[in-house]
């Protein structure tokens, strides 16, 4: 081994004698869960019901699509199609 | 051990009173791991709430199956590598011109401080990429064996080796530039 890698070496051997600094986090850690929770909570009602909305919605733009869409492929299935207005019989 | 296992079992079901036990018991073990990340306090004090927090959230993907300890290591290691991979996306370099701070030349080998090594070290590695910076800080100061930091940041073997040859290499040219040996002759 050379001698820079050797200096690194001693210097990475010392280094972990080193004494570290101390905390205490656990109030800051409980706080900041207790507030990412609610945020999270807060959060989950207007998700679902913005979701029920647009699923209504897709549902009702599909429904009006695919009669469109058979309107368009085939206009004659109108003349023949019974009027819906009039009463059978 | 079967303590914290009770205190990660009622953790992971909402017990904060638990959890700060937990934090308590491994509170040192990280911050000492995140102090290989920043020498700066008070952002070695928020990465070492960061792990906790994110730890907090995965506890459900916890199985048990390697001592908690190993866990956290891996959620701290890829909090600090995120960390690094912010300062230099955002350009921020730390000044790591002033080697000459360190007065090691009254020294003999078996004094050299602890803190002031740790420093020269950290100075040092601080020129190096993210990834490269992340296997030769885990390499030097916490002793961690190539398969560990694999494991840690889900690399492969071969490539977290590969990381370290070449690591090796850019951090010799970098000390060869910064007259380390120079600077540190006096080590034996």
């Amino acid at each position: 081994m050379d001698k820079i890698m050797q200096i690194i070496e001693t210097l990475a051997q010392r280094a972990k004698d080193e004494v570290t600094p101390k905390f205490d986090v656990s109030d800051e850690v409980i706080t900041q869960i207790a507030l990412m929770q609610r945020s999270r909570n807060r959060g989950l009602l207007p998700l679902e019901l913005f979701a029920g909305f647009t699923a209504v919605a897709a549902s009702i733009m599909l429904f009006l699509t695919i009669h469109a869409v058979e309107n368009i492929l085939n206009p004659m299935s109108q003349l023949l199609a019974p009027y819906q207005g009039a009463s059978l019989w | 051990m079967e303590n914290d296992l009770t205190d990660i079992l009622a953790s992971a079901a909402g017990d904060s009173e638990a959890y700060r036990r937990l934090v308590k018991a491994f509170e040192p073990q990280i911050a000492r791991l995140m102090w290989r990340f920043t020498r700066d306090k008070t952002e070695c004090e928020i990465l070492v709430q960061d792990v906790f927090v994110e730890a907090f959230f995965s506890l459900k993907n916890y199985r048990g199956q390697g001592p908690f300890l190993h866990w956290l290591n891996k959620i701290a290691t890829r909090v600090g590598y995120r960390f690094w991979k912010q300062q230099e996306r955002n350009k921020i370099f730390i000044d790591v011109e002033d080697f000459e701070a360190i007065d090691v030349k009254a020294n003999t080998d078996d004094q050299i401080d602890s803190t002031e090594a740790a420093q020269a070290l950290h100075k040092l590695l601080a020129k190096l990429p993210a990834d490269d910076r992340l296997v030769l800080t885990l390499m030097y100061f916490e002793d961690c064996t190539i398969e560990t930091i694999a494991d840690r940041m889900a690399w492969t073997k071969a490539g977290t080796k590969m990381r370290a040859m070449r690591a090796r290499a850019k951090l010799k040219k970098i000390a060869e530039k910064e007259n380390f040996s120079e600077r540190f002759e006096w080590i034996k």
